[in-house]
């Protein structure tokens, strides 16, 4: 059985690999793991993932 | 040269193009004209096709369709591969046919892709392979279905479209036997998503049978 961690309106849960506003964590997973980041914070972290993957970018 | 001479060399021009080998009258020959065209069409897609494909035995399609300009994408062979980086990379095609993927990477495989349909990506069965922005962007994916194992993190959280038979066929792709992994899913699919059509009463009991995953709904 999943445990479930739901984030904060605004805010994505994280722990500096998974994010998401609804987290169903495997088992062995434990959710003190996880912090909240603004959804601002998450979109930057994407938009900057996504740049590092464009074709040519090392 | 006689007006039957003449004839005759048209029909025998005809017959070269269409294939057939009927006697043609003058009324069979205006009919014919439609196939003489569609004739010409069939060749100019086979030498395209097995030029880009090279006569089916093409291995590396390494951001082969990238920018592929047209909704229309219909290969004359099926795409088998080695080498599917950047493959469908912001590629405009409507519907994508199946594809077996033996390379270790899916990197940015269809990300950007216009795809409403991948009809079935084929993996391999030891759970091996990797993604990275693989379905990143894919905004209109309503369908899509798999085979092999899924054994790496993966992530379909901009296709809020997503169907519930497609989200049951990746969730039944994921290793069983895989610990720390995550799929990422659009928490806008899950919740619009019609489960009736699949074999799970809804999402908590498709999850349910892999819970040696993590599940991230964004």
């Amino acid at each position: 059985m999943h445990e479930t961690i739901i984030a904060k309106e605004g805010y994505i849960l994280t722990n500096g690999e998974v994010y998401g506003k609804i987290i169903h964590l495997a088992e062995g997973l434990n959710k003190d793991d996880f912090h909240e980041i603004t959804v601002e914070e998450y979109n930057a972290i994407q938009e900057a993932e996504a740049a590092a993957n464009m074709p040519g970018v090392e | 040269m006689s007006v039957n001479t003449k004839m005759t060399a048209i029909a025998n021009a005809i017959r070269e193009k269409t294939g057939g080998t009927d006697l043609l009258t003058l009324d069979g020959m205006a009919e014919s004209i439609p196939q003489v065209f569609q004739a010409g069409k069939n060749a100019e897609y086979d030498m395209f096709w097995d030029s880009i494909q090279q006569n089916g035995n093409r291995q590396d399609y390494w951001g082969t369709f990238a920018f592929w300009a047209d909704e229309i994408f219909k290969p004359k062979y099926p795409i088998k591969t080695n080498s599917a980086n950047y493959l469908f990379y912001h590629c405009g095609a409507a519907n994508i046919p199946e594809i077996t993927i033996t390379g270790s990477t899916l990197i940015n495989t269809f990300e950007n892709s216009r795809g409403q349909v991948i009809e079935k990506v084929k993996l391999l069965a030891n759970g091996s392979q990797s993604f990275t922005s693989t379905f990143l962007g894919m905004k209109q994916l309503r369908e899509i279905r798999f085979e092999g194992v899924i054994g790496n993190n993966i992530s379909f959280k901009d296709s809020t479209l997503l169907s519930a038979e497609s989200m049951a066929s990746i969730v039944e792709a994921l290793s069983a036997s895989a610990s720390g992994k995550t799929l990422t899913l659009s928490q806008t699919a899950v919740n619009n998503a019609d489960w009736t059509t699949t074999a799970y009463a809804d999402w908590a009991a498709l999850i349910a049978t892999k819970t040696n995953w993590t599940f991230s709904l964004v």
